[in-house]
């Protein structure tokens, strides 16, 4: 049966010598290298997730009258067509609310998992020569997830993600020299424009997934060429990949983590309630829910926009605002560093050669310096895009809280990064130690209290 | 059968009873009328106990084959890398050649075709001009309240605030306008204020009105604060004073909130003496405050 597929395939394909080879390919056995498929597998979910809720979403701002039995407290209340169609596929469409929670939940752990998954990259230096393109393409997906996440969450119109939207048209207007007009060509007139919800739905289920479909399959192509990176342990070589084959024991494994990220994702949807846009109300843009924090992966802008200097320029007919400092020059600076660090890394370092043996963090005290910066760097600031909540938790006011995370987004880094770099010199040194003395001494005190020299022991 | 291969197959077993049941419980739920919380749990536990069988098939029931493949670098012989870079010259020399009055109306041609295809783009959305920014507000229009209602001097205690609109600019088919018309109005002592001198006047009885639009990122400036007269911001914080032409107290805004010169007319009823004292809302490039 089997025989005669594979004959079938090979006559038409000439599929055969692939497939001996690729059944038997070599995956690496460390667990870090399955984070990358858990984003993958993220984004099947989310696919399929999504599509089921498009058959129930009105992307349309047309205002309606709600009534529902979902939500009592609604009812008879004007509200947008597309507020509307959310609370009844929420309450009225049956498994409706726990597709829709775990389709939220799943952007929320894609955009964790790349970024966990790119931590790992970048830690061990897996994004070295050749590796460099593969880099810009997972920024480039984590840009987009984080788009996709953003343009998924304000398509209720509901009065958190109304907010939020208004705070985008509010950057757009605040750009230099066309601001103006790009905020009125892409929001269709001035806020809030009914044009702009379909749009926004078409961006989000159809552009940016067509955008990610493609970058994760060129990701993987040119992740399957040039082979696996792996870490320096005994019989690994620049010039070998040791590991599970694909069939069956790598193909298995994957499985289970597929079933494992779909069960938890389903979990946390029918179990963890998120997003309850009842709670918030329709949009009125002169209404807003408070406390306003957008989800985790766009946190660290608000932080942004919540420290941001007023450094507004003002010329005879023209000005910049203040916006433009912490929502525009700040990430755009931040991820050219991230695109840019392969060739920053290469001339620092001097180092134009192939690498297929990973480095531990600890060998290359420079890159991990400035990754924990950069992590540091943003988790200050995504902590800082909920200082209302904290000051309230804290019962501190609100403004003492935003000064210390002024300060501490320009000072917090530097000293992580000062003690990131001696804890490398730190473990280089123990390992210099261990390699010159591969014998260690044990001492073993005796019942009398003396001590004797014992046994002496490898120290692998 | 190996102690290792027994426990694995028994493991493997209860995994996929679980699995076993968490579908029928998902299937049960949906077929009484559906529950969120036990849709979840079952769903959930049908993928967590199917994933739990194919670990401990993967770790215990499997043989652990290693395999090992080459790796070298990628880079081919120079000579191919020539010979490539070599065909993708002459091609371009094959196309521009000693043409290049021709090439460079091929570019002109191309800029030309470049900017018409961005002429679409236009249909996007209206001229920004004179749009942003602005609000209808005008000497004499009367506050309503989002259903329309009038104010009256004694609807409002001293203490408390009110989102207002001018009258007829309210209504399901005026959101655009009242997205930029929303003013604060607050009813403090009249003693409590220290307007700047241009202001007299504009604050009767207490009432104070400031556009809701915060300058600093245009969320409604929705929390008023009676004990310190202050209007918060709950986006990012940015705090106005009341009491004193909206100037900023605290937070990332730069600019005072425009504030809504008020008269009270012989009714008792609530109007605007004039337009929002300022440009509505954070800046933009066209603005000039």
């Amino acid at each position: 049966m089997i025989r005669r597929l594979v004959r079938a395939l090979d006559d038409r394909l000439g599929a055969a010598p692939f497939l001996r080879h690729a059944l038997h390919k070599a995956f690496p056995d460390h667990w870090s290298f399955m984070l990358g498929e858990v984003a993958a597998y993220c984004f099947i979910f989310i696919l399929l997730s999504g599509t089921y809720l498009t058959f129930f979403f009105h992307p349309s701002l047309q205002q309606t009258v709600y009534h529902g039995a979902g939500v009592p407290s609604l009812d008879g209340r004007v509200v947008s067509d597309a507020y509307a169609s959310v609370l009844d596929l929420s309450f009225q469409t049956q498994a409706g609310l726990l597709i829709r929670q775990a389709h939220h939940w799943c952007a929320n752990l894609f955009a964790a998992a790349i970024i966990v998954h790119m931590s790992r990259v970048f830690f061990t230096g897996a994004f070295r020569k050749p590796r460099e393109i593969n880099w810009f393409v997972g920024l480039t997906l984590l840009l987009l997830v984080m788009a996709d996440g953003f343009s998924g969450y304000s398509l209720p119109d509901d009065a958190l993600s109304g907010a939020g939207l208004r705070i985008a048209y509010s950057i757009a207007i605040g750009i230099p020299f066309i601001g103006d007009w790009i905020a009125s060509l892409i929001f269709g007139g001035r806020f809030p424009s009914p044009a702009f919800e379909g749009r926004l739905y078409a961006l989000h289920i159809l552009f940016i997934p067509l955008a990610l479909a493609g970058l994760i399959t060129v990701h993987v192509m040119i992740l399957w060429h040039q082979k696996h990176t792996q870490f320096p342990t005994p019989g690994k070589r620049e010039n070998n990949v040791r590991g599970s084959p694909l069939w069956p024991t790598y193909a298995v494994r994957s499985t289970a983590l597929m079933m494992a990220t779909f069960g938890v994702l389903l979990l946390l949807g029918g179990l963890v309630e998120i997003n309850p846009i009842w709670n918030y109300g329709p949009y009125d843009p002169w209404t807003v829910a408070s406390p306003a924090q957008p989800d985790w992966y766009v946190g660290w802008l608000d932080g942004s926009l919540r420290l941001g200097p007023r450094w507004a320029i003002y010329f005879p007919h023209h000005a910049i605002s203040t916006l433009f400092w912490p929502a525009v020059v700040l990430p755009l600076t931040f991820f050219a560093i991230l695109y840019a660090w392969p060739w920053i890394e290469r001339r620092l370092q001097r180092d134009d050669r192939y690498h297929e043996l990973l480095q531990f963090p600890w060998q290359n005290p420079l890159r991990t310096s400035f990754g924990v910066a950069a992590l540091t760097f943003a988790g200050i600031l995504l902590a800082a895009g909920s200082d209302d909540v904290q000051a309230r938790l804290l019962s501190v006011p609100v403004q003492s809280l935003a000064w210390v995370y002024r300060i501490a987004l320009w000072t917090v880094p530097w000293i992580c990064a000062a003690i990131a770099w001696r804890i490398c010199i730190e473990l280089q040194a123990r390992h210099a130690y261990k390699d010159e003395h591969p014998e260690r001494l044990v001492l073993v005190r005796s019942a009398q209290g003396g001590y004797e020299e014992g046994p002496r022991l490898s120290t692998e | 059968m190996s102690p290792k291969e027994r426990r694995g197959r028994r493991r493997a077993t209860v995994c996929l009873v679980v699995s076993m049941l968490g579908s029928v419980l998902f299937a049960t739920s949906f077929a009484l009328g559906g529950q969120t919380q036990l849709e979840g749990l079952g769903l959930g536990l049908a993928f967590l106990g199917f994933a739990g069988a194919l670990i401990v098939w993967a770790r215990d029931l499997m043989p652990q084959t290693k395999v090992e493949d080459p790796q070298h670098p990628l880079a081919s012989s120079e000579q191919e890398r020539d010979d490539a870079a070599a065909r993708l010259e002459s091609g371009i020399d094959d196309v521009i050649g000693r043409r290049a009055w021709l090439v460079r109306l091929a570019g002109g041609a191309a800029a030309f075709l470049g900017i018409a295809a961005l002429f679409p783009l236009r249909s996007w959305g209206p001229s920004p001009y004179g749009r942003i920014g602005f609000s209808d507000w005008a000497a004499g229009r009367r506050l309503v309240r989002e259903d329309g209602s009038v104010v009256k001097v004694a609807d409002v205690e001293i203490g408390t605030a009110l989102t207002v609109f001018p009258e007829g600019e309210v209504g399901p088919d005026k959101i655009q306008n009242m997205a930029d018309d929303a003013v604060m109005l607050v009813r403090a002592e009249p003693t409590a204020f220290e307007m700047p001198k241009d202001r007299a006047g504009w604050t009767p009885d207490g009432f104070v009105g400031y556009s809701k639009v915060c300058t600093h990122a245009g969320c409604p400036v929705a929390l008023y604060r009676a004990a310190d007269q202050q209007l918060m911001c709950p986006c990012h914080q940015s705090t106005f004073d009341v009491t004193n032409g909206g100037t900023v107290v605290f937070g990332p805004a730069n600019r005072s909130l425009p504030q809504l010169p008020i008269a009270i007319d012989s009714d008792g009823v609530l109007r605007a003496a004039g337009p929002l004292s300022g440009f509505v809302g954070p800046d933009t490039w066209e603005t000039s405050r």
